[in-house]
């Protein structure tokens, strides 16, 4: 996948979020940022091209999204590390679009338990404030609605990526 | 190739921390603020504009219930005006009588208003963006209120000309409240969607479907302010307590305006 579809999808994504859930007060419990970082992560080979500006991005839309600065970045690179892990041992992308899902289901999850690990952390610490984070947030994150719109959202995302990462380089040379 | 993979997650690790130290710790939210200074003007804008938008385009498709609603509201203003005037001659018996028996007045709120520029509504935690911090004499922990002394949320980080705002739906707030009806106190914990669960709510208590929980005003902030109404409840034989599904007011009316109690 290229720099320029990738820049494309995450401004997409924050113009959505942003702008049109935000004044059209929709309310929805999945984060679109992360899904579609761990869905690039996960099927594109070339991921670590992008990963500084995956960077800047996470740093920008931890802006916005509410938690205390820094755990939403951080829950992100735990989990890319663990993704790293993972398919340096079983090669995910060559896998079928059902197997990468049910990884991408797994990755998330992984992805809620460091936010919330990270957002009590940093919370606690910032506000001096003895609130069950940790817990508040993952029993709320972790129900059946919030579960269907991860797996729609993924599955868009996987159509989409898949698109541009099968994109095929024409060269401009001429025989 | 693998090797320099792993280098650069780990020093993009390395970068991300030393930020978020930087930020949280060392320079009082420098990267925040400045993030927020750059984004707000055109994110106020967008914000305002996309809501107008909104509103027109829901009125085009609901003509005929917005006159319907026209009358209905009418009927109840001239209802309302001359309950008011009834309030006044009250309001002066009141005030003699709060003399007479030397009772305290109530304490007079100091309000700042404020223009959200930023809502977020989707992912694991719900927060507002409002134009006034610190400069403006807002502090953290303050109520924030809109018409009719419902409760929105309440600040959290403040930084000079803005503030976040943790809506009552927020998993990380919790708030003391009460029942009007039935006298009964509980710890409401945010929800996402689902709105507010009540905590320590005991199976002997007397709570219905449509009862109106106010703050109780034991953690400090006003009392009296409006959370929600219950929603549904689930009562279990075996535990001690039930659960309480609250419905917050603010949720479906969450005006571009809010104030903040001083």
């Amino acid at each position: 996948m290229s720099h320029r579809n990738f820049f494309i999808l995450v401004l997409s994504v924050f113009l959505f979020k942003v702008m049109f859930l935000s004044a059209g007060k929709i309310w929805l419990s999945v984060d679109f940022f992360a899904c579609l970082v761990l869905t690039v992560v996960l099927i594109d080979k070339n991921f670590s091209e992008k990963l500084f500006l995956i960077l800047i991005f996470a740093l920008i839309f931890e802006t916005f999204s509410g938690n205390t600065f820094g755990s939403a970045s951080l829950a992100l690179f735990f989990s890319i590390l663990i993704i790293f892990w993972v398919k340096k041992f079983i090669l995910l992308s060559d896998k079928s679009i059902f197997i990468n899902f049910l990884w991408l289901l797994f990755f998330y999850s992984l992805y809620l338990v460091f936010l919330s690990g990270a957002e009590s952390l940093f919370y606690s610490y910032l506000y001096d404030q003895a609130v069950s984070v940790f817990s508040n947030v993952l029993k709320i994150n972790f129900t059946l609605s919030n579960l269907v719109q991860t797996s729609l959202l993924f599955i868009v995302f996987i159509f989409l990526i898949n698109r541009y990462v099968g994109e095929k380089k024409i060269s401009n040379f001429k025989l | 190739m693998q090797k320099s993979f792993l280098k650069k997650i780990l020093l993009a690790l390395v970068i991300l921390v030393f930020l978020v130290f930087l930020n949280n710790y060392a320079t009082d939210q420098f990267l925040k603020k400045s993030l927020l200074k750059v984004m707000r003007p055109f994110l106020g804008k967008s914000y305002t504009g996309l809501n107008v938008f909104r509103v027109r385009l829901v009125s085009w498709f609901r003509v005929d219930n917005i006159v319907l609603e026209n009358q209905l509201l009418s009927q109840q203003n001239r209802q309302l005006f001359s309950k008011t005037l009834k309030m006044e001659e009250l309001e002066k018996e009141n005030e003699f009588l709060r003399k007479e028996l030397g009772v305290a007045q109530r304490r007079k709120w100091q309000l700042e208003i404020a223009s959200i520029f930023q809502l977020n509504t989707s992912g694991a935690f719900r927060t507002a963006f409002v134009d006034k911090g610190s400069n403006q004499g807002v502090k953290s922990g303050m109520a924030v209120v809109f018409e009719g002394e419902i409760l929105v949320g309440v600040t959290k980080e403040v930084l000079p000309d803005s503030s976040m705002i943790l809506l009552v739906t927020d998993p990380r707030l919790t708030v003391s409240v009460r029942s009007k009806e039935a006298e009964v106190s509980a710890r409401a914990v945010g929800n996402l969607d689902q709105g507010l669960f009540l905590e320590l709510v005991a199976n002997q208590e007397n709570v219905k479907t449509g009862d109106l929980f106010l703050t109780s005003g034991l953690d400090g902030l006003p009392s009296a302010l409006v959370v929600g109404r219950v929603a549904s409840i689930k009562s279990d034989d075996s535990g001690l307590f039930k659960t309480v599904r609250v419905e917050p007011e603010f949720q479906n009316i969450l005006p571009e305006s809010v104030f903040i109690i001083k």
